[in-house]
């Protein structure tokens, strides 16, 4: 497997056990208090600041901690350069992830119009990020598995 | 997978440049290694800059080293 390949795999597990780990962090307050969060603007949208800079650092040092498992297991350095083809399958995640997360913002949407708490809207848009995260990582992971 | 119409010879060109590796390629041309294998087996169209640049590494012409392989073009002409 190369480089590419496991650091999409690593970059995917590391999205899905942020957004969890949080979304149990969150379960946990909203069940501290008593359910009433459920409608709460100022709580979801305090959860969603908090949310992004959490997800970033963690991001951030679960690439350090990569990088270095990654040295030392195979006594190799990174790719050193990025070219073309690197380019052109970062755009092809990035496209469908930006695909999934539009859907997400719609879905919020429709669950706001229906009247439901304003909970489904916010959990709908944290977990279509999540879902976006997968699908660039794995759109990489497919695009260098087969080559292009 | 979309096939790909761009066919290419760089594995006759390496053979001919002394047995060239894909690695020594890939640096002359500033690419990774992965890059030239996709390219080799038809499953990556390079850009036209490093069209040229391979062509350049082995002092030919892009046409000598590419070569396009419309299929539905060669359908339309016989049908002509």
């Amino acid at each position: 497997m190369s480089y590419h390949e496991k650091r999409a795999i690593v970059n995917m597990l590391s999205s899905i056990s942020i957004t969890v780990g949080y979304s149990v962090y969150l379960y946990f307050r909203y069940l501290a208090g008593g359910g009433e969060f459920a409608n709460d603007p100022r709580f979801w949208a305090n959860a969603f600041l908090i949310f992004i800079p959490i997800s970033i650092a963690a991001n951030i040092l679960s690439s350090v901690f990569f990088t270095l498992h990654y040295r030392i297991t195979t006594h190799d350095q990174e790719p050193a350069i990025t070219d073309e083809r690197d380019k052109l399958i970062e755009l092809k995640g990035n496209r469908n992830a930006l695909y999934v997360f539009s859907l997400g913002v719609m879905l919020a949407m429709v669950t706001s119009a229906l009247g439901m708490p304003i909970s489904a809207m916010f959990i709908t848009i944290i977990y279509s990020g999540l879902l976006s995260a997968v699908v660039d990582e794995l759109t990489q992971f497919v695009l260098y598995r087969r080559g292009f | 997978m979309s096939h790909c119409p761009i066919a290419n010879s760089i594995r006759k060109f390496r053979f001919n440049a002394g047995e060239m590796t894909q690695d020594e390629l890939a640096k002359r041309v500033g690419v990774t290694r992965q890059t030239i294998i996709a390219i080799e087996s038809a499953k990556y169209s390079p850009s036209l800059e490093l069209a040229f640049r391979i062509a350049r590494v082995f002092n030919t012409t892009v046409e000598e080293v590419f070569t396009f392989e419309d299929t539905n073009l060669a359908n339309v002409k016989e049908e002509k």
